[in-house]
């Protein structure tokens, strides 16, 4: 228990500056990234993310987090495999061990919850990176889609273009040609270098 | 036929021109790719594993074997070079590693993980040439109720090893396990968490999700912390070690070799624990400890060897047994699955030439990528300052290309986005991504052995515990998890991870 309540010391170190009073400088940004969050002016406030650093609190820091999704996700597979047969003449049945793991689970996720009420772990840091996390993945999903109809060129294109997007070094035209000389290089080593088989352009061109 | 003949054998299978060809090339794409920040091992060997499709099976195995020794280097030298180690195994190496380099002597560093990473690969081959052939004899009288209690020994001690809270990593390998049971059930044929999607219904591979946790989380994570800036490496000046540093050298690579290697048989965080365990011996031993963290050569010497006698003594368990005692090795097996070669007990007996081809074959990798990297190490620096924001849109199409490529299947890059999103999610909350990947792969053995071993009792789990062996696994893996959740011994496990640091 000293552990995490050190470790959250040292986190809390680590991002305030000595000699400036930690709490209300740390309450103050906490309030101006929720005014940047919120306000309709969203782009007029730009806070950087390091600053989005919540207190740990009650109800909301990564224990409770932890708990809270580890339930639901119980829950989802619980419910999910609710007509499977739990047990069988020999044996058991298809059931059994799902519904086991899950029940297993919950009881974890309920452990954890309680465990982040009484004694709050480490802050959750949630808007932190949730921006790259958001369009790296979308990227990644833009790719799966279009691949099959559209082919490997527009694919690496158009993921290139959505991930390149998270960082802000890289203006609109820099990624379009970032984009499109990867298209290009993807096209020439794995195709007609390597042979796989891709589709590099949409049928209709 | 006794060790000398099979390395004989061996290394007539490793020495073919061809074969050697494979391992040098799969040292060198190891080695270049998994030098970008972010790529670790397991991220390398999933992008690399296509391209190993059309090969031999031997072939393939052996340039595996030199993408995997290739890409540890290439996290070691981002981890001195760039402070950013591309897995939990070389954080340790970080410490004094980039430390040495601060202070000028990047290449002395970088050669002294080079060589201590050989002196422990050698041992280990060594180790694995003895002890897989007679664990596989043991192994052969295994029946179901043993597999299972060795497969809850195995995720038992994954739970103890991993970093950070207890609960988190049972529930981390809960999670796993519960991906695995996605798909058509083996002896019922109905569909189970399935949610009518189509492409889940074969289930959920191991690359997409290992390349989702490991690949795409870490992409976003470094751009998060580094807002795509990314950091400058050192400059390298001399390169080899005087002779002084070589003698310095030695014995912290023995004494990391033996504990790595222990550390190695276990399932688990593996390399990790070992890395960390061993930096902590020689900080203890040293006669001015006040050294380490400020650049001294045994803090780069010892966790360099201990991570990789850990990872190579990992190959063990997976040969005899046919267990993966890390996401790593689950990977190798899933290579070889491809191939239609099952590891465990007979792979040994019944196909020597390739196991003792691949043990041949780690002698030589580890030998080629000192001889590789030592005059390539300037070609990798000027990789590491091109900035990070135009070098990850390539890491990128590189992760969905491979894991497209596994099963030209778009599905498998959508499940490698959930998961980059999931990844990233953990890390949020605090549990670490690698028992997932542990749960997955040994979930769906344990659920098979589990209802394979029920059915021959006719449905009496008593059968655990009357087969001796499983029994006393079973007792053994009991005895781990109350340890690990008394007070004192959890503070020590705590502290084995946060000392270093």
């Amino acid at each position: 228990m000293t552990n995490s309540k050190e470790r959250q010391r040292r986190l809390h170190d680590a991002y305030t500056v000595p000699g400036v009073r930690p709490q209300s400088t740390q309450r103050g940004e906490r309030a101006k990234a929720l005014e940047g969050e919120q306000g309709a002016t969203a782009a007029a406030v730009r806070v950087p993310e390091f600053a989005i650093r919540a207190k740990a609190t009650r109800s909301s820091n990564t224990d409770t987090v932890a708990g809270l999704a580890l339930c639901a996700l119980a829950l989802l597979v619980l419910y999910n495999t609710r007509s499977l047969e739990r047990t069988a003449l020999m044996g058991i049945g298809p059931g059994t061990f799902p519904s086991l793991v899950a029940g297993l689970l919950a009881a974890i996720g309920v452990v954890l919850f309680v465990k982040g009420v009484i004694r709050p772990a480490a802050a959750m840091a949630f808007a932190e990176g949730l921006r790259p996390a958001l369009l790296v993945t979308a990227g990644v999903a833009l790719f799966a889609l279009l691949l099959p109809g559209l082919g490997l060129v527009p694919a690496v294109f158009a993921l290139v273009l959505v991930a390149t997007r998270s960082s802000s070094g890289i203006s609109l035209r820099l990624a379009c040609v970032i984009a499109a000389i990867l298209a290009v290089a993807t096209a020439l080593v794995f195709v007609a270098g390597l042979a796989l088989p891709f589709r590099l352009l949409p049928l209709w061109i | 036929m006794g060790i000398f003949e099979s390395l004989v054998l061996g290394l007539s299978v490793a020495c073919t021109p061809s074969n050697l060809m494979l391992c040098f090339a799969g040292c060198l794409l190891g080695t270049a790719i998994g030098v970008l920040p972010g790529i670790g091992p397991l991220a390398t060997m999933a992008m690399l594993l296509p391209v190993t499709f059309h090969l031999s099976p031997a072939g393939a195995l052996i340039m595996l074997a030199g993408v995997y020794y290739g890409a540890q280097y290439g996290g070691s030298t981002t981890a001195i070079l760039l402070k950013l180690p591309g897995e939990a195994s070389s954080v340790v190496t970080c410490l004094d590693g980039h430390e040495m380099a601060l202070q000028g002597n990047a290449g002395v560093a970088l050669a002294v993980a080079a060589l201590s990473s050989l002196i422990a690969g050698c041992l280990t081959t060594v180790l694995i040439a003895l002890a897989a052939p007679s664990l596989a004899e043991v192994a052969l009288a295994f029946q179901s109720a043993d597999y299972v209690a060795v497969l809850i020994l195995g995720l038992v001690a994954a739970i103890v090893l991993s970093q950070g809270s207890l609960l988190k990593a049972i529930a981390a390998i809960l999670v796993g396990v519960l991906l695995g049971i996605i798909g058509t059930d083996v002896s019922t044929g109905e569909h189970r968490l399935t949610f009518g999607l189509a492409p889940l219904v074969d289930g959920v591979g191991f690359v997409p999700v290992a390349m989702g946790l490991f690949g795409v989380a870490e992409i976003v994570s470094n751009l998060a912390s580094t807002a795509g800036h990314g950091t400058q490496p050192v400059a390298v000046k001399r390169l080899w070690p005087s002779r002084a540093e070589l003698k310095a050298l030695l014995f912290p690579s023995l004494r990391g070799t033996v504990v790595g290697a222990a550390f190695g048989l276990l399932p688990g965080g593996g390399p990790t624990i070992g890395a960390f365990s061993a930096y902590s011996l020689e900080k203890k031993l040293s006669a001015t400890p006040a050294r380490f963290g400020r650049g001294a050569l045994e803090g780069v010497a010892a966790p360099e060897a201990a991570n990789n006698a850990a990872a190579q003594a990992s190959f063990i368990p997976m040969l005899s047994l046919g267990i993966p005692p890390s996401a790593l090795m689950a990977l190798m097996i899933g290579a070889m699955m491809i191939h239609g070669i099952a590891p465990g007990p007979n792979f040994i007996v019944k196909q020597p030439a390739l196991f003792w081809g691949l043990i041949a074959s780690m002698l030589i990798g580890n030998l080629m990528l000192v001889l590789l990297n030592l005059p390539l190490i300037r070609i990798w620096v000027l990789l590491l300052r091109v900035p990070y924001r135009y070098l990850y849109p390539s890491i990128l199409v590189l992760c969905c290309i491979g894991t497209y490529s596994i099963s030209n299947s778009a599905a498998d890059v959508l499940i490698m986005a959930v998961f980059g999103f999931v990844g990233w999610f953990m890390k949020k909350i605090e549990i670490e991504p690698a028992p997932v990947l542990m749960g997955l792969v040994l979930g769906p053995m344990l659920e098979e052995n589990f209802r394979r071993a029920l059915a021959v009792s006719g449905g009496d789990p008593i059968i655990f515990l009357q087969r001796p062996i499983s029994a006393g696994l079973l007792a053994v893996s009991a005895a781990l998890l109350v340890a690990a959740a008394l007070p004192w011994i959890r503070r020590k496990r705590e502290t084995v991870f946060t000392d270093p640091l």
